[in-house]
């Protein structure tokens, strides 16, 4: 066996050289394994502040976006059952200028039953087990009143409405807090008070309506219809305002998506790997091994006593 | 000259040639032993009577390079240093969690801002409720684990500094063992440089512990010096000793050498690099700094929910609400301005009754049944104030009590009423910054045991309080680490009866108390802070006193230790009734400027919950903790630069640790040129050797050939 030259300066350096390329080697496969630049803040140094605090971002902007996601679905059920409350208070109105027209009530007192009843159904509706109209109150609902008759018995908006002091509101961030939904009471008292006095007339012909309405009877009626329309054109008009908000959570939700999205590219260009680049690194290292490898062999072979 | 002369010349060529073989055989047989220095032979011609005798050989020595081994020795020492710290401080980065992942400390975090915007959409949603309360203890129970892994990493540095300490006693034994061995061979004449070589290793071993100046014996033999300058090895071996404490904010010892020293017997001032000065870098100053940090954080975040928790309410509202321990005795001054409200609720949730506390007027008006008004006097006292809000709260129905005992303000209202507390608009109630439904924790939503706050709000005059026994112990070092003084102030019968002017005083006093190294003061939020004079730190070493029965400490009230500060991140959670009872949760705000009788407390009000979610970014003061200075900015900001910091230190040590050991790789490379053994070299020389030899046997050969041709002339003659 030849006497070689590897001395142990010469060990120590190869295995120095081995060691670190080794270590960069495992670092650039973890790299390619997890598809990021580094599992451990270390790995990012000064900018693990930005890294986080872009994420936090993300969480915070799709918790809102979530948020939105759920107030449009509830923005639908709400525009329902405005839509369906407008369309008792004109349904009501149709038929009394029906009436007026066909000079025959008969039909009014069924007309102004079902559409009480589909106007409290519809200001009674929920979303999610919550009524709609009640402002903050999640209890019961908001219109508390069953038939015509306890309208009737009604003296103030307490008797009819069972609702919260304030309108419900959410904050999805930056701005005004939004106002989800007008109160029961400020989109129908004028309604029910209205549908009361229809059916105190009602009521004053007793069992025997009349045949043939008298102008006065015509007048009083067309005053009831004009109350309806006056009625049907606010809740057309909270419709109206769901629809826009409906509108405006969609894009305050797409808004955050967006921005979600560009806070996770954000996060990407952070923390992503660079394919192209490893792929360089890798071999440029692999080239270093090969070197190291090849002069190692060679030298560890040469034996000054081959030549004595 | 005689052909014997001629034999003798011969002869001390063959010994000269054997000798070299001799050290060449040994070189090259140490050629892959760490630590081998090359030894070099050196022959001078050999005379008699003014003329050549041969050769002998002058000197057989190691082929040290005094220059670069210093060199070598600095740069492994610095390598040491940087690796210690590295490693340590790439592990506490790795306890905050992989920044990328759901699974961080961050990300937990993060958590609870995402399930309090879920709850505004149903806030009567007891699932979101829940959601809320587990992201809120998951969060805080992943920061105390991340602060206890700190704490064992602290322990873990001081019981390695231990072992390094012990391995530098073994090394510095020895090393003095083989100078009286050099010392003896060298004086019998004998070749020493194995002996040398032995000890050059254990140097060498002894450098990568703690960076070392050596100097040559004139008689042989080293003195083993640290850089700061502390004798390792002199005529005799240093004496180490240190006992590690492996307990979290543990006060360490120090490093004691030669005892008989005495105030001047800590050698750490003396260590300027390698891997001890490492450990207690990250020991002392970086995984603290850490651990301050991650502290301050974790008190921000609960005070910034507590004070928003606390304006607010659960719908229904709370019959009971139970302070936070405030370390406050009935006695102690009440000093609140201000003006605060409570409300409370029947059982329907209408108010039943408003109470105005005016604490500049010191009165409460209790407003039952409606437009009829009360009103009830207070001192300027906390015991005082809870008896006069036991009054107030006793009238109408539902009928209320309070209490203030053990250091807590406690609130109850019978008949199935609720509480609810909130500032007054205009001219808010407070006391050393924070309301009064907040100082005092009535609707906290996260707890712990002692203060998570310290601006305290006492006043010099106040009585301190505190039990007599106990004690108050500190170490002073100065700007190089050696230890100044260490007192103890105890609390005399005298003392306890005092005020806490009468307690700075004590602290204050020169000799017994720390007059000479520190000024203590109570400064304007009610803080006792304590400033070091120039040249002098000072640290609480052990504190036993407390506040009454309060089990509040000095140090913990004010926050002048560690456990008090950086153990801020444990022990938080979410205080247990809400644990229990995620109904609590105050995800409402009641508008308690409503007339009495109105109904205030509803499912579906979600301001408390928004108020939460904005805690995330709405500004505030953060004081300096550790890694990061004092600044002005949101949670969620300064939950990220906690993370930077995190990374930007371990990064930094890690480049230092590559940088260095680069450095070092170089220096031992450079030492290694000079003193290592080159197998080749020596297969010339043995040749050389080789050749010589034949070549003086020749001579030999010839000159006795020389005498038998004498011989014969003689024997014809």
């Amino acid at each position: 066996m030849a006497l070689t030259l590897n001395t142990l300066r010469f060990n120590t350096q190869a295995q120095l050289d081995v060691g670190r390329i080794m270590r960069e080697l495992t670092d650039l496969q973890r790299q390619v394994a997890s598809a990021v630049k580094s599992n451990e803040l270390a790995g990012y140094g000064v900018g693990a502040s930005r890294l986080l605090n872009t994420q936090s971002l993300v969480g915070v902007t799709d918790a809102r976006a979530n948020a939105a996601s759920q107030l449009q679905s509830r923005f639908g059920v709400q525009a329902s059952a405005l839509g369906q409350a407008s369309s008792s208070a004109f349904n009501l109105s149709q038929a009394i200028s029906d009436a007026i027209a066909g000079d025959n009530v008969n039909a009014l007192g069924t007309e102004l039953t079902i559409n009480f009843a589909a106007a409290v159904s519809a200001l009674n509706e929920t979303w999610n087990g919550q009524p709609l109209f009640a402002g903050e109150r999640l209890t019961g609902s908001p219109v508390k009143i069953g038939s015509l008759a306890e309208l009737v018995a009604a003296t103030g908006p307490d008797d009819i409405f069972d609702e919260a002091e304030r309108a419900q509101t959410i904050d999805l961030g930056p701005g005004a807090r939004l106002t989800l939904a007008d109160k029961a009471s400020d989109l129908s008292y004028d309604l029910f008070n209205t549908m009361r006095d229809f059916k105190l007339i009602i009521d004053g012909w007793g069992s025997s309506p009349p045949t043939s309405l008298s102008q006065a009877q015509k007048d009083e009626l067309q005053a009831i219809g004009k109350r309806l329309d006056a009625s049907r054109v606010t809740l057309t008009a909270a419709e109206g305002s769901t629809g826009q908000l409906e509108t405006r959570i969609v894009a305050e939700r797409t808004r955050l998506q967006s921005r979600s999205t560009l806070l996770q590219k954000e996060v990407g260009e952070l923390s992503d790997a660079d394919p192209a680049q490893l792929s360089i690194q890798i071999s440029t290292l692999l080239s270093q091994y090969q070197a190291t490898a090849k002069t190692f062999a060679d030298i560890a072979n040469l034996s000054l006593l081959d030549y004595l | 000259m005689s052909i014997s002369s001629i034999i003798s010349t011969g002869l001390s060529a063959l010994q000269s040639s054997q000798a070299g073989m001799k050290v060449s055989s040994q070189n090259i047989a140490n050629a892959n032993t760490a630590g081998y220095v090359r030894t070099e032979i050196n022959y001078a011609p050999l005379t008699q009577y003014g003329g050549g005798a041969g050769v002998e050989v002058s000197s057989i020595r190691r082929a040290a390079d005094k220059f670069l081994a210093t060199a070598a020795f600095i740069a492994e020492a610095n390598s040491g240093a940087a690796t210690a710290r590295s490693s340590l401080l790439a592990r506490a980065q790795n306890y905050f969690g992989d920044p990328t992942s759901s699974s961080s400390m961050f990300a937990s975090i993060d958590q609870i801002w995402t399930s309090i915007t879920d709850l505004q959409v149903d806030p009567s949603s007891s699932l979101a409720r829940d959601q809320v309360v587990s992201a809120i203890e998951t969060a805080f129970a992943t920061i105390s684990q991340t602060a206890s892994s700190l704490q064992s990493l602290i322990a873990e540095a001081d019981e390695r500094i231990g072992n390094t300490v012990n391995e530098m006693q073994s090394l510095v034994d020895r090393i003095s063992d083989l100078n009286n061995e050099i010392q003896l061979t060298k004086r019998a004449g004998a070749d020493a440089t194995g002996v040398e070589n032995t000890q050059s290793a254990l140097i060498d071993q002894l450098a990568k512990l703690v960076d070392l100046r050596v100097e040559a014996k004139p008689d042989g033999g080293v003195f083993v010096r640290t850089s700061g300058g502390a004798l390792l090895v002199g005529a005799s071996p240093a004496q180490l000793d240190y006992t590690p404490n492996g307990a979290s904010f543990a006060s360490h010892g120090v490093i004691e050498f030669n005892t008989e020293l005495g105030t001047n017997s800590n050698l750490e001032p003396y260590i300027l690099g390698g891997q001890l000065s490492g450990l207690l870098k990250a020991r002392d100053q970086d995984l603290p700094a850490l651990a301050e940090a991650l502290g301050g954080y974790s008190a921000a975040l609960a005070d910034q929910l507590n004070r928003v928790h606390n304006e607010n309410s659960s719908s229904p509202a709370v019959s009971e609400m139970v302070g936070r321990q405030t370390g406050l005795l009935s006695s102690d001054a009440l000093s609140f301005t201000g003006n605060a409200t409570l409300g409370i609720t029947d059982s329907s949730g209408n108010l039943a009754k408003k109470l105005q506390i005016d604490f500049d007027a010191g009165t409460i008006v209790t407003e039952y049944p409606a437009g009829a008004f009360t009103t009830t006097n207070f001192t300027n006292g906390v015991g005082a104030f809870a008896t006069a809000l036991d009054t107030a709260m006793g009238i109408g129905v539902p009928a209320g009590n309070a209490s203030f005992s053990g250091g807590k303000l406690s609130l109850d209202v019978g008949s199935g009423g609720g509480l609810v507390v909130q500032q007054d608009s205009a001219d808010p109630s407070a006391r050393a910054g924070r309301g009064f439904a907040h100082f005092f924790g009535l609707n906290d939503l996260v707890s712990r045991p002692t203060p998570t706050f310290f601006e305290a709000g006492v006043s010099g005059g106040d009585l301190n309080g505190l039990t007599a026994g106990g004690q108050l112990s500190f170490l002073v070092k100065d700007s190089s680490g050696r230890i100044a003084a260490e007192r103890t102030v105890t609390i005399t019968p005298a003392l306890a009866a005092g005020t806490w002017n009468d307690l700075v005083s004590a602290l204050n006093t020169n000799g017994t108390g720390l007059g000479e190294f520190a000024t203590f003061s109570i400064n304007s939020d009610g803080r006792m802070v304590v400033a070091p004079r120039s040249g002098f730190t000072t640290q609480f070493t052990d504190d036993s006193t407390q506040r009454g029965s309060t089990g509040v400490s000095v140090s913990s009230l004010f926050g002048l230790a560690p456990a008090a500060t950086a153990g801020r991140a444990s022990e938080t959670s979410v205080a247990s009734a809400i644990s229990s009872d995620p109904g609590r949760l105050a995800v409402a705000r009641p508008d308690l400027t409503s007339a009495v009788g109105a109904r205030i407390v509803e499912l579906g009000d979600n301001r408390g919950a928004a108020a939460l979610a904005a805690a995330r970014d709405t500004t505030r003061d953060f004081p300096a903790a550790g890694a990061l200075s004092a600044q002005s900015t949101t949670l969620a900001l300064y939950a990220s630069r906690l993370g930077g910091a995190a990374g930007r230190m371990a990064s930094e040590a890690d480049h230092m640790a590559t940088g260095a050991a680069a450095v070092a790789a170089a220096a031992t490379d450079r030492r290694s040129q000079v003193e290592s053994v080159t197998v080749d070299e020596e297969l010339l020389r043995m040749t050389t050797y080789q050749n010589s030899y034949a070549a003086a046997a020749r001579i030999i050969q010839a000159a006795n050939d020389m005498f038998d041709i004498l011989f014969s002339i003689g024997s014809r003659a």
